[in-house]
């Protein structure tokens, strides 16, 4: 059994506090972060794979310090960061060979890791070609698979679903909820239909805090009666916009008469 | 029945082979065939074209130190054919992935730099026994003119890539690495004598000292540069 746990983690970059005295106790299941861009998703992300330190609080697993683990926590951990680069010489296996080798894989279970995910990713007939020649969509699978090279424990993925079609979309979200099983998956997003289905918990956050936590049917009941659909006419809408926050504006012309 | 046994060994051999985890000396072997070829390649012309130079200049004239200058420009040009090696986590965005994985960014670096490294000196050392065999000259004095040149371009660039850690760090490794070759190129065609005679040998001695210090205390800094995101994407200057 995991258990992440976030004790009032802050970070500050010179005087701007991003992520704010944040605290969370995470066990196996689909996490969604949730929030508008600049809200501290990826900056927590980041502390959350070590890749950056807190300035204040700490995150521990199984109570104890990530920073201390080292290489025991980073064995257990899977990142796929928002804008991941790559080695454009290489080509999809060769750069899976290498993270494998990063991740501490031998090259023989390397290879054989990376021929398994890249059918899991649709990228079996990409395998040999050079990346610099690949689409976002395809760019992001190969992300999506050199994350779970080490078959991690701890899943993170910064805007896993960029760059994906709607058809890639679906598929990306059926292989989280297929991979979930007694893992710790962490997946930021601004886009609510990405994690709606399959996140256990979605988290909130807003300014660097963390807004409200809980699951979808939580969240949504916390929203009862402050949420309408509405009809108005059309020359009102402006009006109405600026008055409140308007999520889905659309115009139906549908009656017409003409006077005799 | 037999099947089921090849079936459940062949798992049993998968599963040994994706928990186990390599060793350092494991990691470093593999390395190599992750350096891109046309860097090795690039640092095996440089020596022949450095090799083939020197013996038609004998041919030519009689060895002298001119030439001893003109071939230590070797050193400057391997540091920068090997430069695009060090810098390519940081141009091609991949610090984030190599910062969250077993052996870190650190390791990594330190990797790539020792094999750089010791692909240069074998080809410096290459070029100290073909000049000491042609020139009969005596090969430790041949190594210290050879070897100085090649610190201080390191140094040199070391420390420019732990102070300017953005994506183009490399051309400005580039530029420095050029211009310590132009100065070479000047010093050969404009001999200054004095700095090849015997007596100037501590001098040599000293610089080397120097620089050999000077590499330790930026190799030392670069590991700590490495080990966090906010240091490895830094300008310090």
């Amino acid at each position: 059994m995991l258990e992440l746990t976030l004790n009032q983690v802050s970070k500050q970059f010179s005087a701007k506090k991003v992520v704010d005295g944040i605290s969370a106790r995470l066990n196996s299941g689909v996490y969604g972060l949730l929030g508008a861009n600049g809200a501290g998703k990826t900056t927590l992300m980041r502390m959350i794979c070590g890749i950056l330190k807190p300035t204040s609080g700490t995150i521990l697993m199984n109570g104890e310090e990530i920073g201390r683990m080292g290489e025991r926590y980073r064995d257990l951990l899977g990142y796929l960061p928002q804008d991941f680069g790559y080695y454009p010489d290489f080509s999809a296996e060769e750069f899976l060979w290498y993270v494998g080798s990063l991740k501490g894989l031998t090259l023989p279970a390397a290879k054989g890791k990376a021929r398994e995910l890249l059918r899991m990713v649709a990228l079996s007939e990409a395998a040999r070609k050079k990346i610099r020649t690949f689409s976002g969509g395809m760019k992001q699978r190969l992300g999506i698979a050199q994350a779970m090279l080490n078959d991690p424990r701890v899943l993170v993925l910064d805007e896993p679903t960029a760059g994906l079609d709607p058809k890639e979309r679906v598929r990306f979200r059926n292989l989280i909820a297929d991979l979930a099983r007694d893992k710790i998956v962490i997946l930021s997003t601004h886009i609510v239909s990405d994690v709606e289905y399959i996140a256990d918990q979605i988290l909130v956050m807003k300014q660097g805090g963390l807004l409200m936590t809980g699951t979808v049917e939580q969240l949504t009941a916390t929203m009862e009666g402050c949420v309408w659909s509405c009809h108005i006419p059309a020359r009102e809408a402006e009006e109405w916009n600026a008055r409140y926050c308007v999520s889905n504006l659309g115009i139906r012309w549908s009656c017409v008469s003409c006077p005799r | 029945m037999l099947e089921e046994t090849v079936k459940g060994a062949a798992e049993v051999l998968r599963k040994t082979q994706a928990s186990r985890r390599t060793s350092f000396g494991e990691f470093y072997m593999t390395q190599l065939r992750f350096i891109n070829w046309k860097v090795w390649a690039a640092q095996l012309l440089i020596i022949l074209a450095m090799g083939l130079l020197l013996h038609k200049s004998i041919q030519e004239q009689d060895g002298n130190v001119q030439l001893v200058m003109l071939t230590s420009i070797a050193a400057p040009l391997l540091v920068a054919a090997g430069k695009q090696t060090l810098t390519r986590s940081l141009r091609f965005h991949m610090l984030e992935i190599e910062l969250s994985t077993r052996h870190l960014l650190e390791k990594l670096t330190l990797v790539r730099m020792s094999l750089l490294g010791i692909a240069d000196l074998l080809g410096l050392g290459l070029l100290a026994i073909l000049m000491s065999a042609w020139m009969q000259m005596e090969i430790t004095v041949l190594l210290l003119y050879l070897l100085v040149p090649f610190n201080l371009t390191c140094f040199g660039c070391l420390w420019l890539l732990n102070r300017v850690r953005t994506p183009n760090c490399g051309y400005y490794c580039l530029i420095y690495s050029c211009l310590v070759a132009l100065m070479q190129t000047i010093l050969a065609f404009n001999p200054s004598l004095w700095l090849f005679e015997s007596s100037a040998v501590g001098v040599w001695q000293a610089l080397l000292v120097l620089t050999v210090a000077g590499i330790a205390s930026e190799v030392r800094g670069m590991r700590k540069i490495c080990r966090s995101l906010e240091t490895a994407t830094k300008i310090l200057v």
